[in-house]
Order: C-alpha cells, then structure tokens, then sequence
C-alpha cells in the first residue's frame, strides 16, 4: 500500500516540466510547466540552445551534468539521470530531478530528439523515495523496446507509488479506426473491461482523452462517470491523461479508485511529469513498431521482386539479399556475409567499387556489366546506413541491341567504303582498296582480308590486294597468276557468281578435295569469298579469312560485303576504262603533235620546193642569156621539177625522216629515164647499201641524181643505144659518204673536165654538192664519165622545228 | 626595173636554188648584190668585209643559224637585216625581232614584199640609230645635271670648287664647263661701297 502522506507530498510538489533538444537544429523547446517553475514568462518566445539551459546550472555541477548530458545524447548511457540544483529568474536556485533520454523521431529516423523532463523536488519529497519512483519509470522506459512490457511496469509503477489509486488502464489509439483500444490495464474487473474495451473517439471517453492537457474529475460535481465496475460497486475514474509523441496524440493514461472521490487537481502534478516520459516511450516504440511494420512489408515486396536485389551497409556487408539473387547466382548466404564471400573476385569488385561511390557521393548511378554469360543493368542507390543494388537481366535485349548496333555499324562502314570508290582511281583506288580490307577486316574480327583479280584470257587469278593480322603472314607474294585449274572447284563456283561461305573443312564437298588441301595448308579455319562481277564476267574475288577462330557469317553482312564487292567491281572496272582511255587520249595526243609538226614540215617543204623551182627559173633565164640555147629549156624544167616531186613524196611518205641514198637513187633515175622512148636502151646497177640521208641531204642528192642522168642520156646515148648507168654507195670510215656514179658513155669532154665550160646542169651539181651538202665533188673518165660525190653523213636527221 | 642601184645587199642562203631565186628577184629590182654566205657564221664575217646597205639572210643554216648571225651583226656591225624564210611562226617572229632584224618575208617572196621588206628594215634601222644617237646624248645631258646637283665642296677663302677629278676649280671656270651659263662681271652695291671706303 502507497503511503498517502507521502504520495500527498509528492503531488503537491512543484509541477514537472519538459523540455526537448532537437539535435538537428540544435535548438531547445521548454514547456509552459518548465517556464513557470522558473520563473520565466510563458509568453517567453525565441530560438534557444542547450547552452541556454547549461547556464542555469550550478557553478559546482556544471561540469558533471553537462558531461553527463553529452554522454547520453552520444549514446553511451540510456538515461540521464540527475538531482542538481538550477538558477531561477530570480536568480535563487531551485533543486530539481531531471531525466532524460534520446528519442528517435518517427518521421525521420535519421534524426534525434533528446527529451529531458524536470521536476521539482524538495528535501521531503525524496526522503518519501519519489525519486527511486522517477528513476525506476526511467529506467524501465529507456531499457525497453517493448511497448507492453513499457506500459505494463509503468502503470504498475503508479499504482504502487500512488496508493490512493486502485487501477489504471492505458489506451492506445488505433490511427486506422481512429479507436482508442484497451492497451494494458491494472485492477480492473472483467466487466468493465468487456465494457470498455473499444473507446469511440466520439464517445464521452473519446471526447475527453482528445482534450489538450489532463482532465481532472472532482466527484462532488456532475460526472458521466462512474462506471459500473463489478456487481454491487463502481470505480470512480480520477484522472485521463492524453499521452502525446511530438504533438500527435499516441494514447491516454487514466486512473481510477473505488472510493476516493476528491482529489485536487494538484494531486496529479508529479504524475504528468511521469505520463510526459511514458507519452515519449510508447510514441517511440510505437514509431519503431510501424517503421518495423514497414520494414517488414518492404522486405517481402523485395522478397518477391524477381530482379536480384542486394544492400549492403557502409561496411559493405550484406544486409539483404532476396530470393532472385540466391538463385539466379547459386549463392548461400550463411551469417553475415561480405561480397567477396558470395561472389566471384570479378564481380564482387565491381560491386564493392560501385556501391562505394554511392555510398560516398549519395548519388545513385545505373551501370550495365557483362558477367558470366549474363549482361545485367544494375542501378546502386543509397539508402539509410547502407547501399542497395538492384540487378536486372537485360541479357536478350543488350544482345539483340549490340547486334542492332553492329549491323548499324557495319552498314555504314560499308556504305562509307562504297561510296568513297566512286571518285577513286590509279593510286588511289589501290590505297583505297588496302584501307577497305584493313577495315572490314579488322571490323568483321577476320585475320586476312585480300582481293583477287581475274585475268579472263589467261585464266589465271592473282592477289593484288591483302590486309592480315600481324599474327599472320602475308601471301600476296606467292599467289600470283595462279591458273584457274589448281582450284577448279573454287572458281567454278564463282564464275557461277556463288558466294563461298565455308564455315568448317568437313564441310566442303568430294570435288572440293585441291582446296580442301590448300585450306589446310595455309591454316584456314573459314572463310567467306565474294565474286565480283561486271556484266556477266567474273573478274575478281574478295575473301576474309579466319585463322586463328573458326568464324560463321549470317546472310545479312555477306549481303553488305557483295556490294562492297559490287563496288570495288565497279571501280576497278572504271579505272581499266579511264586507264584505256587515258592511252587512247595520249596516242591521239601525240599523232595530233606529230601531224601538226609534219603539217608544218609539208608547208615549209612545199614553200622551200616552190622557192627552188623559181630559183631554177631564174637560173635557167641567166644561163639561157649565155647561150641563147631554148631547145632543152622545157624537158629540163620538167625532168628537176619532177626530181624535186619524188623525193618529196618519199620524204612525205616516210615522214621526213631519213631516206635509204640507194632506194632514193633507185627512184630518181626511173623518173628521169621513164620519159625515153624509142630503142634506146637505159639500165643501171644500183648498189643495195643501208646508208641512210637525212631530208635535206636526201632533197639536194635529189637534184644532183636527176641533173647527173639527164647528162648521161644526153651524151652516152649519141652514139650507143644502150645505156648502162651503175651507182654504188660506201663509207669512207672517217664520217663521210661517197658515191660514185658512171655511165659508159664517151665520158666527160675536155672542157667540162678543165672546167672551162659549164652549162645549168653542171652548175647545179657543182652548187648543190659544195653549197647543200658541203661535199666534195671529183668528175673523171674511166669507161665512161665518173662523178664522185663525198659528203659528211649527218648522224640524225635535222629537226623540222628550229632550235 | 626599180632602180635601188645605190643600195649593197649580202645575200646569206644555204640552198643554191633558193640563192638563185633571191638574187634573181634582187637583180630584177635593181638592188646591187655585194656577195652570197651559204651560212650564219660566213654571213657575219661578210658584213664586217663588205658593209652591205642590208642582208638578206636565211634562218636555219649548218654551222650559224639566222638569228645568231643577226644578234652579231647588230652587237658589231650594226646593219638592217631582213630575213627570208619559209617557217612562219609567231615564236620565231618574236625571236627575230629581239635579235634587232628589221623585217620579215616568208619564202617564196613577192618581189614587191621583198623590196618593201628592206625599205623597212634600212628605215628602221636609221630610226633606231637615231634614237640611239638621241639617247646617248640625253644620257651625257643627265650626267652633266646630275654633277651640279650633287653637293659641291667649295672652299671657304678663295672659293673654289673640288670637281670630280679631285682638283679645284675656278667657281666660273667650273660652271660654265658643264651649264649654259655665262657670266657678265660688274660690282654689287655691298662692293662698290666697300671698294669706295
């Protein structure tokens, strides 16, 4: 049984007062309570401190109360637990009981409250173990998490301290229904309970647990209460105290006697201090509970997540792990695990690397990795006091995406590749042809790319082009016009323009045997060869070898690689027609330069010819003055004209260039004999020689031959009707040419030889040999007359264009 | 005929024919034929011997073409030269008339394109010694006028001045050798008075 006297004493203490420490915002709260039994207005507003609260502290316990303080506020202690003294606005000092304790708040678990509730006690006070009452509730508070056992030894607490009371009950409110539930109760029939059990929160009860502060019920006045409590008694409810949590109403304490029917209100005062820390508890535990709750519901909706799903703390030990990832990574997770426990050394770096960065920046981040055979899109975020990964298994569209991607790529290298051939050509369509092999082959992951081309005549093939691996060794140099015959069945198929995808040797068929042992030889694991084609002709072939990997190709990229075939075809075939062309424009070129040189060669030749035949004329007037001899003037002018005809049209012929001195003789002397008629009879001998005159040269012996036959038709045929005129052609070995002409006529007569009568004819021998020629002319008689000619033989002929 | 007796002609021609043609249509036009050269390096030495009015000269011949021959004759002996021949190129225009000749006649020539020929040749080559002449005198004018336009050291006693040759000179003496100028003597009114005193 409570001592009354002493439970009065207690009550009619000074009341309790409360006061919060957001440690967050750092700033401290004191209720009205604290305020008045300070002295301070309760109007009193404004931000304050701890330090606030620290100066009212004794000078002598400053230091072991704020030590102590700090202690619980970090942890180290559950509760702080003080009797000290404090400075009163009036500046006297009061003693007071504090305790307080770290509250976790509920809507952000990340932040804490200390809650601190004073009481003002006397030396009397103590003495009745009121303080023993405080420090049991606080420690039963602060010790538990659960809130049955927190509400039951407090309730039992009060009861046993306040003897006046005979039964109590705590209701909780069920936030769902907006119900008060009959929570934990002490000395309470069945019947009352049965009948009290759920309190509507519009009942009387309801209203009254709903007030802003406690409710006290004097029985003198009008009451709804009391309550029936068993048969034949009833049981007076004392006092309802509203049990708030950071403002949000949690529960309601009431106490009840069977007979004591008025208590002052101020009975009570100690028991608010006492229902405050309660209040704080059961908020807590309650907060904790549903957070729990919570937790629980989060856990099995992960639980059910078919994605593996991992959290670790900042320690990088795992937290939780669902269903999905034990079984998608044939892990067992026994006791507490870190990753490199449960995964590969690979992966769980990878893990530990990211979750680190997440866990240091609080940003989330989305990475995909390729493990196993798996390619996962995992997204870190950061959650409190750890890290959580969440996995997924993105393996069939990353698959079906970098295939997408490859494809998208290799279209456009090769379209890049075709569409650069369009404008190249010589050296650069050879430097071009080595990059698209490089390229593709090295795109297309192959060891050797080449193209071959074929010589349709010969029938033949030969590598012009090859890229290969630096692990493999060139062939070009030795696969080289290689007959079609030492790989029949190869080119058959491509002469029927088939693409050759052999993929493995078994593969290849019986009549394939030549390849299969020329594959072997050269290591060759697979290989695609494309036909190029213009028109109907087969005329060359691109392959890409796989050596060191055996290598299958899908339809889609050997359909790409025809058309860098078409392509390559296309240029190739462009570049034998501009080459063609090229010698076609070069040829005409140059006969256009050699016509129009011999055009104007003609035209010189033709002015010089008709400058000759005037001069002739006037030769021929200057000797006719001399002796007045007419008869031969016209045949004469014929014969040196037509000599001057032939050598031009020899010189024509063969292109001013140098002229054979015998055929030339050959020429003249059948022009000038052929106007003979009648029964003379004219022959020569002409030496055969491969002597050679240049055009000037050729144009001046011209006219000698002609002036020397018609002198040896008109005097060796006087008196003999056979003419025989032999000419012969020799080098002097010193650079010089000499020819000798005779007849077998009645040779030269006196005068001519003492040069004491010269007529045009001789005139123009003399001239044309010393002038023309710069030769040398000796006339003699052996047989008949004898003219020796010795001129220097010019070793190339004069050009046409001057110098 | 045309009579152009009082002009000498040095026919320079390789081809005999040709030769025969030239100095016939010459002779027809009353020009006196001096000599014949089958060659340009014949042709020079001619000139220096005969000093002919004109030559009449081939362009392509052994041993000296035409338009090396012309270029020495210019450079020594200066004498209008008109050449005939049967190219008929700009380019070859263009060289001969850098090498001074004075007319040229496409073979075979029109006697009264042959004549005119060397009229032009014979007057452009008295305008061009003209000039010459003109400008050699211009050239002498300028050295003088540019020796009295230098700075002229004069002494500051007797006032004379130090000429080119490095002796000094009479200020009159010095100035009238190379100006128009002429002195008259007198006395300024400063010497009067000082000659009065």
């Amino acid at each position: 049984m409570i001592d009354t006297s002493k439970l009065i004493d207690l009550l009619t203490s000074e009341s309790a007062g409360v006061w919060e420490w957001d440690l967050e915002t750092g700033y401290v709260e004191f209720n009205d309570a604290w305020k008045k039994t300070m002295g301070f207005r309760c109007s009193r507003a404004g931000h304050f401190t701890i330090d606030f609260w620290l100066d009212l502290l004794h000078p002598d316990e400053f230091v072991s109360i704020m030590h102590e303080i700090f202690r619980c506020r970090d942890g180290l202690i559950p509760v702080f637990y003080s009797t000290h003294r404090l400075m009163k606005q009036s500046k006297d000092w009061i003693t007071v009981l504090s305790i307080g304790s770290l509250i976790h708040s509920e809507e952000d678990p990340g932040s804490n409250t200390f809650l601190c509730t004073q009481f003002v006690v006397s030396e009397k006070a103590s003495e009745l173990g009121y303080l023993r009452f405080q420090r049991d509730i606080g420690i039963v508070l602060s010790a538990t998490t659960d809130l049955n056992v927190a509400v039951k030894k407090s309730l039992e607490a009060i009861l046993k301290f306040n003897s006046n009371i005979d039964a109590g009950g705590v209701y909780l409110l069920n936030h769902e229904t907006d119900t008060f539930e009959l929570f934990e109760y002490s000395g309470l029939s069945e019947h009352f309970i049965e009948e009290n059990r759920l309190v509507p929160a519009d009942s009387t009860m309801g209203i009254l647990i709903r007030s802003e502060g406690p409710v006290y019920f004097q029985y003198d006045d009008y009451s709804p209460f009391p309550q029936e409590h068993e048969e034949g008694s009833q049981l007076l409810i004392n006092a309802v105290f509203p049990m708030k949590h950071l403002g949000i109403l949690e529960a309601a304490l009431f106490l009840a006697s069977e007979t004591h029917t008025d208590f002052p209100a101020s009975a009570f005062d100690g028991i608010e201090g006492v229902v405050q820390n309660i209040s704080g508890t059961i908020g807590r535990i309650r907060a904790e509970n549903r957070m729990k709750a919570s937790e629980e519901k989060h856990r099995i909706l992960l639980e059910r997540i078919e994605s593996p799903i991992l959290a670790v703390n900042a320690d990088m030990k795992i937290l939780f792990h669902n269903k999905a990832l034990e079984t998608i990574f044939d892990c067992r997770f026994i006791g507490n695990h870190d990753l490199f426990s449960v995964f590969d050394a690979v992966f769980a770096r990878f893990l530990t690397v990211n979750f680190a960065k997440v866990l240091t920046s609080g940003n989330h981040q989305r990475i995909s990795i390729d493990h196993g055979t798996n390619i996962w899109d995992i997204v870190f975020s950061s959650v409190p006091n750890g890290a959580i990964a969440i996995m997924r298994d993105i393996t069939t569209s990353a698959r079906a995406k970098k295939e997408l991607d490859f494809k998208i790529r290799i279209e456009s290298l090769l379209v890049d590749i075709s569409t650069g051939f369009i404008k190249k050509h010589g050296a650069a369509l050879d430097s071009g042809i080595n990059d698209a092999l490089f390229e593709i082959g090295s795109f297309l992951d192959v060891d050797r790319s080449y193209l071959f081309q074929v010589d349709n005549k010969a029938r033949t093939v030969s590598n012009t082009h090859e890229w290969c691996v630096s692990t493999v060794k060139p062939k070009i140099d030795k696969l080289q016009d290689l007959a079609f015959s030492l790989i029949p069945w190869w080119m058959e198929a491509l002469e029927r323009h088939e693409t050759l995808n052999i993929t493995a040797f078994n593969e290849l068929p019986e009549q394939a045997l030549v390849e299969k042992v020329i594959l072997g030889q050269q290591e060759i694991l697979s290989t695609v060869v494309i036909p190029i084609v213009q028109g109907k002709n087969l005329i060359g072939f691109l392959g890409f070898d796989s050596i060191l990997i055996a290598k299958k190709w899908n339809k889609d990229i050997i359909d790409l690689l025809r058309i860098v075939g078409d392509a390559i075809g296309n240029a190739l075939e462009r570049n034998r027609m501009q080459l063609k062309l090229q010698m076609m424009y070069q040829k005409a070129d140059k006969e256009a330069k050699t016509n129009a040189i011999l055009l104007k060669e003609v035209n010189h030749r033709v002015k010089n010819n008709l400058s000759e035949i005037i001069g002739l004329f006037y030769a021929q007037i200057r000797f006719i003055k001399q002796v007045n001899n007419l008869n031969d003037f016209l045949p004469d002018m014929i014969s040196r004209v037509q000599g001057l005809a032939t050598v031009h049209s020899m010189l024509s012929y063969s292109s001013w260039e140098p002229l054979k001195i015998s055929e030339l003789a050959r020429q003249i002397l059948s022009n000038t004999t052929s106007a003979i008629f009648g029964t003379k009879s004219i022959s020569s001998i002409i030496s055969d020689t491969n002597i050679k005159v240049d055009s000037r040269q050729a144009h001046s012996l011209a006219l000698v031959f002609n002036e020397l036959v018609i002198n040896s038709t008109k005097h060796a045929l006087i008196n003999s009707d056979k003419l025989l005129i032999e000419v012969d052609f020799h080098h002097d070995g010193s650079g010089n040419i000499i020819i000798k002409y005779r007849d077998n006529g009645p040779g030269f007569s006196e005068k001519v030889l003492q040069k004491e009568q010269s007529g045009l004819g001789l005139s123009i021998i003399t001239n044309m040999i010393s002038k023309n020629l710069q030769g040398h002319l000796s006339m003699f008689n052996d047989n008949g007359a004898v003219t020796e000619i010795v001129f220097q033989e010019r070793q190339r002929n004069e050009g046409s264009e001057l110098k | 005929m045309t009579n152009n007796n009082s002009t000498s002609v040095l026919v320079v021609e390789d081809d005999h024919l040709v030769c025969e043609m030239v100095i016939g249509i010459l002779g027809e036009l009353g020009y006196d034929i001096v000599g014949e050269a089958a060659d340009g390096h014949n042709a020079v030495e001619m000139v220096r011997l005969l000093k002919p009015d004109v030559v009449v000269m081939d362009i392509k011949m052994p041993r000296m073409t035409g338009i090396e021959a012309a270029i020495l004759i210019q450079r020594h002996f200066p004498t209008p030269v008109v050449i005939l021949s049967a190219y008929e190129t700009q380019d070859l225009t263009k060289r001969t008339s850098e090498a001074g000749v004075g007319a040229y006649v496409v073979k075979p020539p029109k006697a009264n394109d042959l004549m005119r020929a060397i009229e032009i040749s014979i007057a452009r080559f008295a305008d061009m010694s003209r000039l010459r002449k003109q400008n050699k005198e211009l050239q002498e004018a300028l050295e003088t006028v540019k020796q009295l336009t230098r700075l002229l050291p004069i002494c500051t006693n007797c006032k004379k001045i130090k000429g080119n040759d490095g002796c000094w000179h009479v200020l009159e003496t010095y100035l009238q050798d190379r100006s128009e100028t002429t002195f008259t003597h007198g006395l300024c009114p400063e010497c009067i008075e000082g000659e009065n005193q």
